[in-house]
């Protein structure tokens, strides 16, 4: 007799998928830190991957050591696409288990994936602009494509987001899963021809494409395919154009197009990125039900690197707030969690040009960079003028400056190493000291110096507390 | 050590699920999004206020979504709860010089919108409550100081993040497409349009770097277009961004073959 299953759940609750369109997804892999060096690069290890049959909708193999690959021998970029697995509970046992199809019967799971691109409609405000693909409820388990349609689009025309597979357990791999494949990263137009800002088309450029007339006009060789309507009936997405205002996005005009006499004019371009939900219902006895939040972005270029923030410290700020309470952390813990944002700063400016981002001279001209430097000109007219000394920042310099940051985090932080964080409510702080501290020549969420999240801070600073007498008080905290 | 509920719910944020890659975690993805590369992260909090959809990035009223908070429309969120929503900017004018206000034409004011995720999470646990939040009287397009003296107060109830018990972000507060919605279009565009070389650990820009002779780095830029690993390190240099040059790749090339040109960083190195 099967148990009663009192909640069910979907995890990850917020899985990231990365685009490719080479047919073999990545091979599941680990990052690891040597303990012996732990700012040296991480090292990338086969982990255990699933191999699925998309036909039958069946695990064919679990298997360990695979070759770890991000494109395969023909040059295409292997997506990453990720399982999302039914956990549950039962009565009143408070232990998650990952279901199987020994736990629930599986033909009483129902599965509905929406998934969204509105980025056309957040710029031109039409509802008939919003891109939704909608599988509706289902319980097979077949390779289904997520058809983005919108009311703005030709006749018989979709863009595909990927797949989704709810995948068959077996006797041999019984556990209950989700796959959602992405897409390829395509770009899709509103034109075949290419169109001028006045609305004009683009006579073909007589040097490449050698022509005996003036009549022929340039193709679009960005483009898949011509998806949206921009004739009569249709849409304001191609020529849709932004000058300023405070309800466009910010950044503003971040679209393929060209410059036009009021403003930046869209090319009409659309992608293949989007978000949304997964959905399931355990219609038994008694109906249960859960979801989860997947995405589609571009691949992570650097896998053995990561971010300094990230959503997951916004996700853990939002679910526990930015004070740490006494039982969050063992000291252990305290002391990773610390090191782990210290590293990630690190893996971060390894892979910048500190001496350009930093504002120094490189070349006759003083400003060739989109960096903070320009940005507190730009916006509130400061001196042009490098954050920190021009001689310290080259590379290897400011590595080694992380070094030593993170050996003292490691053998008790020195009193002003707190002071150097900068803190959120900070960012107007343009002086010279203001703008030199940590973490530094990176631009936030708010388009001003990069902070770290204040639960992050905090981390830093119980960590140092637990070994030095270094106090903020809480009147400090605001 | 005994873990709070909430505290297990935090472990399940980062749960990898067999056969996952650590890029699904939502700790490989960026969060510092102006606008982003897996999402404009900052769209979580536009229906953060029941009634009010405000911008993603910025303390504007969008729009009102019920009939009362109408004549919020425009208007500037300058405190929420008793919590300063801006600050101000200071600075010198001229180097070495004195810190000033930096008022410009474009912000009277002089100042700046704090980021909604570290002011809001002063208020985040009183989900479902009202509190106070006090807005510019009257629509503006240009920023407010905390204490900008012409001001309306209203009581908005405040949604609640997550589902209940759960780690997952709540259905009310992001729909289908939201979180994306205020990326580049197409992201490939972005690639190329923005240089922005502040989430290098995703988008690297300095690459194949190594010490050269005078123990100063010696690396190439990842946009550059005929670039090698083995190239000889005094060989190796650091081009900054030129979206007109050859020597980079173009928008173009990024829109019909982005598989192919960008290349994958290990190790510091390119991959292939």
């Amino acid at each position: 007799m099967k148990r009663t299953l009192r909640e069910i759940r979907l995890l990850p609750p917020l899985a990231i998928s990365r685009l490719g369109d080479s047919p073999e997804p990545v091979n599941n892999y680990n990052v690891e830190v040597d303990p012996k060096d732990p700012l040296g690069f991480r090292k990338i290890t086969s982990a255990t991957a699933i191999l699925v049959n998309q036909q039958t909708g069946e695990v064919s193999d679990i298997c360990e050591g695979l070759e770890i690959t991000f494109k395969d021998p023909q040059g295409r970029v292997r997506p990453v696409a990720p399982f999302i697995e039914l956990w549950g509970r039962f009565g009143d046992d408070d232990e998650w288990i990952h279901l199987t199809r020994d736990d629930i019967d599986v033909d009483n799971l129902h599965w509905r994936v929406r998934l969204g691109n509105v980025k056309a409609f957040r710029r031109t405000g039409d509802v008939k602009d919003r891109i939704i693909a909608d599988s509706g409820w289902f319980t097979d388990h077949d390779y289904r494509a997520m058809d983005g349609k919108c009311e703005n689009f030709l006749a018989g025309k979709v863009l595909p987001f990927g797949h989704v597979q709810f995948i068959k357990p077996t006797e041999q791999f019984p556990h209950i899963r989700f796959r959602f494949t992405p897409a390829e990263g395509k770009v899709y137009g509103s034109n075949w021809f290419v169109k001028k800002a006045d609305g004009t088309y683009q006579s073909a450029n007589s040097a490449d494409q050698p022509v005996d007339g003036a009549n022929y006009i340039q193709h679009d060789l960005n483009i898949d395919d011509v998806v949206y309507n921009s004739g009569d009936g249709g849409g304001k997405w191609a020529g849709y154009t932004e000058s300023t205002g405070a309800a466009l996005t910010i950044p503003g005009a971040i679209y393929a197009g060209q410059s036009g006499p009021n403003g930046w004019v869209s090319s009409g371009y659309l992608d293949d990125e989007c978000d949304g939900v997964i959905e399931v219902e355990l219609r038994a006895k008694e109906k249960l039900s859960a979801f989860s939040r997947i995405g589609a972005g571009p691949p992570a270029y650097a896998p053995d690197s990561f971010p300094i923030r990230t959503v997951y410290d916004e996700l853990e700020q939002a679910l526990l707030g930015w004070e740490i309470a006494p039982n969050d952390y063992t000291d252990q813990e305290l002391q990773k969690e610390s090191e782990e944002i210290i590293r990630r700063a690190f893996e971060t400016i390894r892979l910048m040009s500190t001496t350009t981002m930093n504002g120094n001279q490189v070349g006759p001209a003083p400003d060739i960079a989109s960096t903070m430097v320009r940005q507190d000109r730009a916006d509130a007219e400061r001196a042009f003028e490098p954050i920190m000394a021009e001689t310290i920042v080259d590379n290897l310099a400011v590595r080694a400056l992380h070094q030593n940051i993170f050996a003292s985090l490691s053998s008790g932080a020195p009193p002003w190493f707190l002071s150097v964080i900068r803190r959120f409510d900070e960012i107007g702080d343009l002086s010279t000291e203001g703008r030199r501290k940590m973490p530094a020549m990176m631009r936030n969420a708010d388009g001003r110096y990069l902070t770290l999240t204040r639960r992050q801070r905090e981390k830093i600073r119980h960590a140092a507390n637990r070994l030095t007498s270094t106090t903020e008080t809480k009147e400090k905290k605001r | 050590m005994s873990l709070k509920p909430a505290n297990m719910t935090a472990r399940q944020l980062l749960h990898r699920s067999v056969g996952n890659p650590p890029s699904t975690l939502p700790d490989s993805a960026i969060s510092n999004c102006f606008p982003g590369l897996e999402f404009d992260f900052r769209n979580v909090w536009r229906r953060i206020f029941v009634g009010l959809i405000m911008h993603e990035a910025d303390n504007y009223v969008l729009k009102a979504e019920i009939s009362d908070y109408k004549h919020l429309e425009g208007c500037r969120l300058l405190r929420i709860d008793g919590h300063d929503a801006t600050t101000i900017v200071i600075g010198p004018r001229q180097s070495g010089g004195p810190n000033v206000e930096l008022a410009t034409p474009a912000n009277p004011d002089a100042a700046w919108f704090m980021e909604w995720s570290n002011s809001l999470t002063r208020v985040l646990h009183k989900a479902g409550q009202d509190v106070e939040c006090v807005f510019t009287a009257s629509p503006s397009e240009v920023q407010r100081r905390p204490n900008y003296a012409e001001t309306q107060t209203a009581m908005l109830k405040i949604r609640r993040f997550f589902e209940p018990g759960t780690p997952v972000i709540a259905r009310e507060l992001v729909e289908p497409g939201d979180l994306t919605q205020s990326l580049c279009s197409p992201w490939q565009n972005d690639y190329r349009e923005c240089a922005c070389y502040y989430w290098a650990s995703s988008r690297p820009d300095y690459v194949n770097v190594a010490p050269d002779g005078d123990g100063l780095s010696a690396g190439q830029n990842w946009m550059q277009r005929d670039r090698k690993p083995d190239t000889p390190v005094e060989e190796r240099k650091y081009l900054p961004d030129d979206r007109t040059s050859d020597v980079f790749l173009s928008y173009d090339d990024l829109f019909r073959e982005w598989q192919r040109v960008l290349r994958f960083i290990v190790a510091g190195y390119d991959r292939e």
